[in-house]
């Protein structure tokens, strides 16, 4: 199920980056990057899913704590990134760019 | 191996303290211009102690967690010769910087940029471990980013589609991570080679693939690599150099490290695959070169059509072809630098390099008018210098491989590069148009640019005329190489 849901998704956010309009290629990035992290996420198996604590007794069946560090490294670079590129279209506003001529 | 093991820390260590000096010493501009020299020089000095010390790979475990678990940062012979050759560009290009107009009010970040592209360098060629590497590459982008903002005009639309193709290209490999992660349940380089030539092929084949497709958007491959000529004339040279000379080749460094270490991609689906696309590269770019007229624009499509040798040299996966691909890379970060140079030199003193608006610059500068002719020929690949060398390698095993088709395409490419080499010589050096004339602004070109010039102009000239040395050292770091494949896998 969540395999077809990322498909629709990387479609959609494909599409959005294709689109002449600017802010629509951000947002298409955004979608896009976000769809990246749930792929991510898959990848780790999601069958099992209880938390990974250290005094635990017997640990069976958690969730793979690396796909999460890796997601959250991912989120925080991808947010800088989008800042950046936020700025940036508004600066080119600023110089009287319209959004539809890049 | 203590000094060795404190060496591969300050390699790492030294461009991140670099970065917090610079953020304190902006408005003292004697001290920084001092740091700057003096931090290019330790780190070009630590990198070639590293490679004349060399005995066994040195490891950093990050935190003290051992190899298959955590990130690792090794450096093996090809990590510290491709370091020394990187410092020693560095170095030139940080020369050049002082006296650069164009980057005058933007000091402070240029350098901090600077130092955090050389960060992200030694950070990408050195890393075992997948996800790290794209930590890495992040780096490098965020500091390209900067640089091509520090330019006293700044080409914001030309960044926006830099930074938006880009991201599309770290997104994916992000994506192909996952999915090896997924089919291997490891990010380390070795494990991932153990356990993924275990795997059938087309389980291993769509990862990876995607993987070469991500790299190959960064690193300036065949199908998407618009965003290059666009992005690097639009620059300052200072910066549009840093760039051509780091970011695309440290891609390839990271290219042929992955494929000589898994095995799924020496396979025929491969080489099928990307051979052809190493000719297009070399043809697209060569193609885009002969239609500009811009001096700048040519010499970035010429990066393209270079990549594409490399990129073929990879992929026929021999000893030699090893051997051809790296040299080739050395000569032509060297040589291509030294052609920005020279064309950033004609920019400060006639304030454009548009061929249409330039004429007989020969008659009026002789020495940057024989070392632009030298580079020319030599990127050409004309017989006593190094892209001579570094074509024969790669067509001598291409001959081995039996690959004639290529053979073929690298020599019609070449021809071309020699069209447009001769077109900017005789339209900017040599030919004199009636309507115009080319005035010199006086007093634009300072010494330590001139230095900077003539050092990297003798630095390609001898590993061209005096090839031994470094071949023997490169015959070292192939056959390192191809042993560790073997013992690993």
């Amino acid at each position: 199920m969540i395999e077809i849901m990322c498909g629709i998704l990387l479609f959609i956010s494909i599409l959005l980056f294709l689109e002449d309009n600017f802010i629509k290629k951000m947002l298409g990035m955004l979608l896009f990057s976000n769809t990246i992290n749930i792929v991510l996420l898959t990848c780790g198996r999601l069958k099992n899913i209880r938390p990974v604590f250290l005094n635990q007794p017997n640990l069976t069946d958690f969730g793979n704590p690396l796909v999460q560090a890796l997601i959250l490294t991912a989120i925080v670079i991808g947010f800088g990134i989008l800042v950046f590129i936020s700025v940036l279209i508004g600066r080119l506003a600023g110089r009287g760019v319209s959004y539809d001529s890049l | 191996m203590i000094v060795s093991n404190n060496l591969a820390h300050g390699a790492v260590s030294l461009p991140l303290m670099m970065i917090l000096l610079h953020l304190f010493v902006e408005k003292y501009s004697k001290i920084q211009r001092t740091i700057q020299v003096l931090g290019a020089l330790i780190f070009l000095s630590f990198a070639i102690c590293f490679l004349l010390m060399y005995k066994a790979p040195v490891t950093i475990a990050v935190s003290n967690w051992q190899p298959p678990f955590a990130i690792t940062l090794v450096f093996d012979r090809l990590t510290c010769f491709m370091l020394v050759v990187f410092a020693a560009v560095l170095n030139c290009v940080s020369f050049f910087s002082m006296g650069d107009p164009a980057i005058k009010r933007k000091k402070r970040e240029f350098y901090c940029a600077f130092w955090l592209l050389t960060l992200g360098m030694v950070g990408a060629i050195s890393t075992h471990d997948l996800f790290n590497l794209y930590v890495w590459l992040e780096v490098m982008l965020v500091s390209s980013l900067i640089l091509i903002l520090s330019n006293h005009e700044q080409p914001l639309s030309e960044l926006f589609h830099y930074a938006l193709i880009n991201v599309f290209g770290t997104l994916l490999m992000l994506a192909s991570i996952g999915l090896i992660y997924s089919l291997t349940g490891t990010l380390n380089y070795y494990e991932i080679a153990k356990q993924i030539s275990t795997l059938p092929a087309y389980y291993a084949a769509p990862p990876l693939g995607l993987l070469i497709f991500a790299l190959g958007i960064k690193g300036g491959i065949f199908p998407l690599y618009f965003w290059l000529p666009r992005a690097y004339p639009s620059t300052s040279i200072s910066s549009c150099m840093l760039m051509a000379s780091i970011t695309t080749k440290v891609i390839m460094v990271v290219l042929l490290r992955l494929v000589y270490l898994l095995q799924p991609l020496q396979s025929d689906v491969f080489q099928t695959l990307l051979i052809p696309i190493a000719c297009a590269t070399m043809v697209f770019g060569v193609l885009g070169a002969a239609t500009q007229i811009n001096i700048r624009r040519i010499l970035s499509f010429h990066i393209i059509s270079q990549l594409g040798y490399v990129l073929f040299s990879i992929m026929l996966v021999t000893k030699a072809s090893l051997v051809a691909a790296i040299y080739f890379l050395v000569h032509n970060i060297f040589v291509k630098t030294n052609l920005f140079m020279s064309c950033g030199l004609v920019e400060q003193r006639y304030a454009t390099n548009d061929l249409n608006k330039l004429q007989r610059l020969a008659t009026k500068n002789n020495l940057y008018s024989i070392i632009f002719f030298l580079a020319a020929t030599s990127l050409a690949g004309f017989p006593p210098f190094s892209g001579f060398i570094g074509k024969f390698l790669i067509i001598s095993a291409a001959v081995d491989n039996a690959f004639y088709a290529g053979i073929a395409f690298m020599i019609a490419v070449s021809l071309f590069t020699m069209y447009s080499m001769f077109k900017i010589w005789r339209y900017g050096f040599c030919e004199k148009s009636e309507h115009l004339e080319t005035v010199a602004l006086p007093g634009t070109v300072s010494r330590s640019q001139v230095f900077a010039f003539i050092a990297l102009c003798l630095i390609w000239l001898s590993i061209g005329m005096w090839p031994d040395p470094i071949l023997k050292q490169l015959n070292l770091v192939a056959h390192d190489i191809i042993q560790l494949q073997v013992t690993v896998t």
